[in-house]
């Protein structure tokens, strides 16, 4: 058992994670259990109450689905050392009339809770507690090792594969002037949502292993 | 020094960074804002799994994204289906995804999940009609084997505005129109738009008309139980050209210029074949009936002496028919997911009397690009454009100088509003090429992706971009041989930059840049 320190933020990081993405930098709790080290953060702003989509969606009788995943970069490096995600489901039992959270971590059983109230089920949702996101032995220990942890959090994942096929036709070039056609050619990045809402962030500051 | 008012966001230097590990170690050893940073020995390891506060053990479930099914898994009947929410789109149409994955009245559904259902949702969303959709069930009274499923959507604007024509130039002082794109006509998923524009009569240029025309299309991207989609367009123009009779070749003034009158009226008929899920190609057969009315011995006083000026138009009314065939590879559609993607396309148009035209030529254009995303998530996109003609092309089939800059405008709607050509930037004398048979352009273009989604409604994202490239035009055989004769390089080469913001909104992208300010200004 071991302890973490926050380190100063703004060591790199800024820039990892999706493109299209801002990363808000948020306050983590770090922990450090056995060869684990565990992150807990809320991300209330997923399923926000006032959200009439997301409310309806949790009550629709089928799950509302939230997929977490959370990546350790060392600060001012691209190549993340750990990454684990985690899916929460949440959902509307409308013949026993309670909400039921279930939660499934990367290779782990899931698990269940059930709730009366329908915020306490969202608050329940939205909060990892001790996530697990990396392994303690592969991290270097030390004020010199400083990491980052970006989250990537998204309701209801849209499946890339289903968009495609299904927004595949189409795909005719611009009739007419010149510069369409070059414009056409040419532009690429556009705002294709991953999910019904997605939340980026990362850990602000950084944290590192004490020395042992 | 707390470290907690230390910047966010940036990268230390050497120096600075060790001053922020010493701030941090003096943080540990005084205490003042430890409690803020240096977390105590967390407590004894103890089970993350959290179990649930009644005496039902969970399922145990397979790998993450297998599908994690919840206790208790039951199947039910589904008694009806409803439709909520719907203004545009017909139930029916709704129903289709549904139908697909067997979720039909009658059928069985398995409750609390059943991928048949996420799998429907997400096909009614990628249909691009629907803002939102929720599946829902609803117990039956009194028969709690049976549910009631409803589809609940919210629609989406279908409607884009593809092009905004808003501008002033030397030659026309108002220019103004835009082109709109329906998505989803009568809930079909039909294309169908079109667009006009108008412009004041070039004050400065004696005996000239107004320019104006306008474009009506539909479009089947693909035919319901056919692997092919059907596209037909109609359009009317009415020109009036501007061409050089006096004064510098590089003098864009107006005043320096006659005008060309003509009218094209005709259309499109063609199909859409997709061969592979990212390449198509295309066949459309054009006709239209051009009336041009040509000046008698169009002459240019230039510093040489008079010369025949060619306006590439037979003088009264004929007929143009042409045979295009395109082919098109998209493989953007996993440029977000893998960091990577490209796009290519390649138009071929034939006009011959063999297929009943007056005129005769070939024109080759081909275009492709490529972008990759950065270690730091920004996305740089090189990409080619080249065209060739071969034989007599009518001047509006000509490559136009000015689509080849983002400063200068460019044909809008089939018409030119100015008389300014692409700004000489090399020295090379690319100013002086209004109309060619040959171009090539290469650029490329550095963007930043700055956010997605929006607290301002209707805006989904925006990305900063920066692009830069060259470009080169060339006549025909008859004018590089002037080129030549006064010591300019036969294939001029002129430079291109851009920078600005890109929206992307829901009535479609939006371009906020400088160049896109400069082609509306009368430079």
């Amino acid at each position: 058992m071991g302890a973490l320190v926050v380190a100063p933020p703004g060591l790199g990081a800024a820039s990892v994670g999706p493109p299209g993405e801002l990363f808000t930098p948020r306050r983590m709790k770090f922990e450090e259990i056995g060869d684990s080290v565990m992150v807990t953060v809320a991300v209330p702003e997923l399923l926000p109450r006032g959200d009439g989509g997301a409310m309806e969606s949790i009550e629709s009788g089928f799950a509302t689905t939230l997929r977490f995943e959370a990546t350790v970069f060392p600060t001012r490096s691209d190549t993340p050392v750990g990454r684990r995600s985690r899916v929460v489901k949440i959902q509307w039992n409308p013949w026993r009339e309670r909400y039921v959270v279930q939660t499934t971590d990367q290779g782990h059983a899931a698990a269940a809770r059930f709730f009366d109230s329908r915020d306490a089920a969202i608050a329940h949702a939205v909060t990892l507690e001790r996530m697990r996101v990396s392994r303690a032995s592969a991290l270097a220990r030390g004020p010199q090792a400083t990491y980052v942890v970006t989250l990537i959090a998204m309701r209801n994942p849209i499946d890339p594969q289903i968009h495609a096929s299904a927004s595949g036709a189409g795909q005719r070039a611009p009739d007419g002037d010149l510069s369409a056609f070059s414009r056409w050619i040419g532009m690429f990045v556009q705002s294709a949502p991953a999910a019904e809402k997605t939340v980026a962030l990362r850990s602000s500051p950084a944290f590192y292993l004490v020395q042992r | 020094m707390c470290a907690s008012r230390l910047r966010p966001g940036r990268g230390p230097t050497t120096g600075a960074r060790a001053r922020l590990r010493a701030a941090i170690l003096g943080l540990r050893t005084r205490g003042s804002c430890a409690a803020a940073f240096a977390l105590a020995p967390a407590p004894a390891p103890e089970p993350v799994e959290v179990v649930g506060d009644e005496a039902i053990e969970p399922s145990a479930v397979g790998p993450l994204d297998d599908g994690a099914t919840l206790p208790g898994t039951r199947s039910v009947r589904i008694a009806r289906i409803d439709v909520i929410g719907n203004d545009q789109v017909p139930a029916r149409i709704i129903l289709d995804p549904l139908q697909d994955e067997t979720l039909v009245a009658d059928a069985a559904l398995l409750w609390p999940e059943d991928p048949r259902v996420e799998r429907a949702r997400q096909r009614l969303l990628a249909t691009g009609n629907f803002e939102r959709v929720t599946l829902k069930i609803r117990p039956l009274v009194g028969d709690p084997a049976s549910v009631v499923l409803i589809v609940a959507v919210e629609e989406r604007s279908s409607i884009n505005v593809t092009d905004l024509y808003l501008g002033s130039s030397r030659m026309t002082a108002f220019r103004g129109g835009l082109q709109v794109r329906e998505t989803n006509f009568l809930g079909r998923s039909i294309h169908i738009g079109g667009g006009f524009i108008w412009g004041t009569r070039p004050a400065e240029i004696p005996n000239s008309r107004r320019q104006q025309g306008g474009r009506f299309f539909i479009e089947a991207p693909r035919i319901e139980g056919a692997n092919f989609g059907l596209v037909g367009s109609f359009y009317m123009i009415s020109a009036s050209e501007a061409y050089r009779v006096a004064g510098e070749l590089d003098d864009p003034a107006p005043a320096l210029h006659r005008t060309v009158d003509y009218s094209r009226i005709g259309g499109t008929l063609g199909v859409t074949i997709p061969l592979l899920s990212n390449l198509s190609i295309g066949a459309d057969y054009g006709f239209e009936r051009v009336n041009a009315f040509l000046p008698d011995d169009p002459v240019y006083a230039g510093p040489e002496g008079p010369e025949p000026v060619d306006l590439s138009l037979l003088s009264g009314v004929r007929r143009l028919t042409s045979a295009h065939l395109r082919m098109v590879w998209d493989g953007r559609d996993r440029a977000l997911e893998v960091g990577k993607g490209g796009r290519f396309a390649l138009d071929v148009q034939l006009s011959s009397p063999l297929i009943g035209s007056e005129y005769e030529f070939i024109k080759i254009v081909a275009g492709g690009s490529y972008t990759f995303r950065l270690p730091w998530r920004h996305w740089i996109t090189p990409s080619i454009v080249a065209g060739q003609i071969a034989g007599r092309a009518p001047r509006f089939e000509r490559f136009y100088a000015g689509d080849l800059q983002d400063w200068t405008p460019g044909r809008e709607l089939g018409l030119i509003y100015s008389t300014r050509s692409p700004f000489d930037v090399f020295g090379t004398g690319v100013d002086r090429v209004v109309l060619g048979d040959t171009f090539g352009r290469i650029d490329i273009e550095y963007v930043w992706p700055l956010f997605t989604g929006s607290r301002v409604r209707g805006i989904k994202g925006g990305h900063l971009f920066l692009s830069t490239g060259v470009f080169t035009i060339a006549g025909s055989a008859a004018e590089k041989a002037l080129r030549r004769d006064a010591d300019l390089p036969v294939f001029p080469a002129g430079f291109n930059a851009n920078l600005g913001l890109r929206l992307d909104t829901v009535i479609g992208t939006f371009d906020l840049s400088v160049g896109n300010v400069l082609r509306r200004l009368p430079l």
